[in-house]
């Protein structure tokens, strides 16, 4: 007779509205045993922080893929490495657009579903990673707000959100942001579950339709709203901490920290499952 | 018999399209007989640079009274029109620190106002460590001059929409809510991109407050803008003036942009500055 064990998830909530701490073993993790449950509790946490895992280069590519479809971002097919040295990585300037609340994948049909990173080398001051829960925020708005917003869309582009980084850019840097054509996308996105999640960030221009100034405010409201203590969650890295979020339902952005001070991270993505809708 | 003897004006050019220095006295300045070929001065070169002049905060009011409606900013403690500190040391200028950080980005004052300002004058107490909080100056008539028949052509017949709330973008890409609502409050004009002046002379309109050409979709609108900020502040037409102490520059707000060059705000740097109400709208 064989007795098999399954491990049980083990986790806690950060805060009430968003985020989930996983205790589980790195080998717990590895085995894809628990992917199931880890990908429920991503969908309806946002965030998942797995503190001081100390995932090695390959196990956070292996990690990765028993959750999804793992999307590599190098050729190799290795994890990426994020460090913002500019003698190193030569778009250290459009990595800049990161200390904004965004998400990724504006441009693409089908945006990631989620990434992981974690941290190799940390900055001495700053550095924190930031995540809200844009789910919960469009859960909690008032029914009149709802309302109001629900069938709007958006326009997003690259332009809007390197103007946050240099405001004023020469022409020849302008023309070559809107080489990157502008999106529509759906303000509110009903996704296939159901639920909805509100779609906002540093790259959003403006509403389709609505005055500058109306437009403006109204996506400055959403992101104060969205981004408020309770549906937020600021990581502070160690050292080994995984933290993976839900790129379809959360807004996060990086804190400033010493560009010279040598952190590093290491990312893996999932591609995405569903498009805006 | 008494022999009278006119004093004129005595200036040389800093560039072919902006900027004189004047290099009369502080007692001929301040005796008014020039004021009128000063105010020509100005409309003509856009910034007049008095080295080292040296004004008293009293004189500098009073020599700016001799060019025409002093805008009174600040009274001093018996109620007289006084000059205004200008500073981003929170320490010394807590209420308007952080709306000057808006002044690091080319503008022209007051565009929501009905008569912008004539001129402003700023006087250096204290300068920032060279090579920093140089101010940067750009003929708005010249550049409007120098352009393409069928550019005046085209850009004659845009509306602009201004408005100061634009300018919190610059410097605080995620504002709050509450900072945006009173910056919106301040107000959001339309005016044309081309201002013809009583004089018959035309400048561009342009610069931080500048959000959108009526009608154009919102990053045609925002390639324009860029294009003509970047017209406008090009060499040829655009002066980066470095203080030294004691110096006065005027510049006419109605004919230049004029922006702020970065520096350390806790470095001290200390300007005052009066300014001449507006003559004219923009029509």
């Amino acid at each position: 007779m064989t007795v098999t064990t399954a491990s049980a998830l083990q986790s806690e909530e950060i805060k009430p509205e968003i985020g989930s701490r996983i205790c589980n073993s790195k080998d717990e993790l590895l085995g894809g045993g628990l992917a199931a449950e880890l990908r429920g509790l991503l969908e309806r946490r946002g965030v998942l922080v797995f503190p001081e895992v100390g995932f090695t280069p390959g196990e956070l590519v292996d990690f990765t893929a028993t959750l999804g479809d793992y999307f590599p971002d190098t050729p190799s097919g290795a994890a990426l490495t994020l460090s913002y040295d500019p003698e190193t990585n030569p778009s250290a300037e459009y990595i800049k657009g990161s200390f904004y609340w965004h998400f990724d994948g504006y441009m693409n049909e089908v945006p990631i579903l989620a990434s992981i990173l974690t941290a190799e080398v940390l900055a001495p001051w700053g550095g924190e990673t930031e995540f809200a829960n844009t789910y919960a925020a469009w859960e909690q708005l008032p029914a009149e707000r709802q309302a109001q917003i629900e069938h709007l869309r958006a326009v997003h582009a690259m332009a809007q959100a390197q103007l946050a980084v240099e405001p004023e850019p020469s022409y020849e840097t302008f023309l070559q942001w809107l080489k990157v054509p502008s999106r529509e996308l759906p303000l509110v996105w009903t996704h296939r579950s159901g639920r909805k999640s509100l779609v906002i960030g540093n790259s959003a221009a403006g509403i389709v339709g609505m005055d500058p100034l109306e437009s403006r405010e109204l996506l400055v409201w959403l992101r104060d709203w969205a981004t408020q203590e309770r549906f937020s969650y600021s990581h502070t890295w160690q050292v080994g901490d995984a933290v993976m979020w839900d790129n379809t339902g959360t807004l996060h952005r990086a804190r400033s920290y010493p560009l010279d001070s040598g952190r590093t991270m290491l990312r893996t993505k999932l591609a995405g499952e569903e498009p805006f809708a | 018999m008494s022999v009278t003897e006119k004093v004129r004006l005595k200036h040389e050019p800093i560039k072919e399209k902006i900027g004189s220095r004047i290099l009369n006295s502080k007692d001929e300045l301040l005796s008014g007989t020039v004021a009128g070929e000063i105010r020509e001065q100005l409309e003509a070169r856009g910034v007049l640079v008095f080295p080292e002049i040296k004004f008293t905060h009293d004189e500098q009011v009073a020599f700016t009274k001799t060019l025409g409606t002093f805008a009174p900013e600040m009274h001093d403690k018996a109620g007289e029109e006084a000059v205004h500190p200008i500073t981003l040391d929170e320490k010394i200028n807590p209420t308007s620190a952080a709306y000057l950080k808006g002044s690091l980005y080319w503008h022209i004052d007051g565009t929501m106002n009905e008569r912008p300002i004539l001129a402003s004058l700023l006087q250096c107490e204290k300068p920032s460590p060279k090579g920093t909080g140089n101010t940067g100056f750009a003929n708005t008539y010249a550049a409007y001059d120098a352009l393409p028949a069928d550019k005046k052509a085209e850009f004659e017949s845009y509306k602009v929409r201004h408005g100061a709330w634009a300018t919190l973008f610059y410097y605080d890409p995620e504002p709050n809510q509450q900072m945006l609502e009173r910056m919106q409050a301040i107000g959001d004009v339309e005016l044309p991109l081309v201002w013809s002046h009583k004089s018959g002379r035309k400048s561009l309109v342009i610069g931080n407050t500048a959000h959108t050409i009526v009608g154009k979709d919102h990053f045609e609108s925002a390639r324009i803008l860029n294009w003509l900020r970047n017209w406008s502040t090009q060499e040829e037409f655009s002066l980066s003036y470095e203080w030294s102490v004691g110096d006065l520059v005027i510049w006419d707000n109605t004919g230049t942009m004029h922006r702020a060059e970065w520096y350390d705000a806790n470095c001290g740097r200390m300007m005052v500055r009066t300014k001449l109400e507006g003559e004219e709208g923009i029509q």
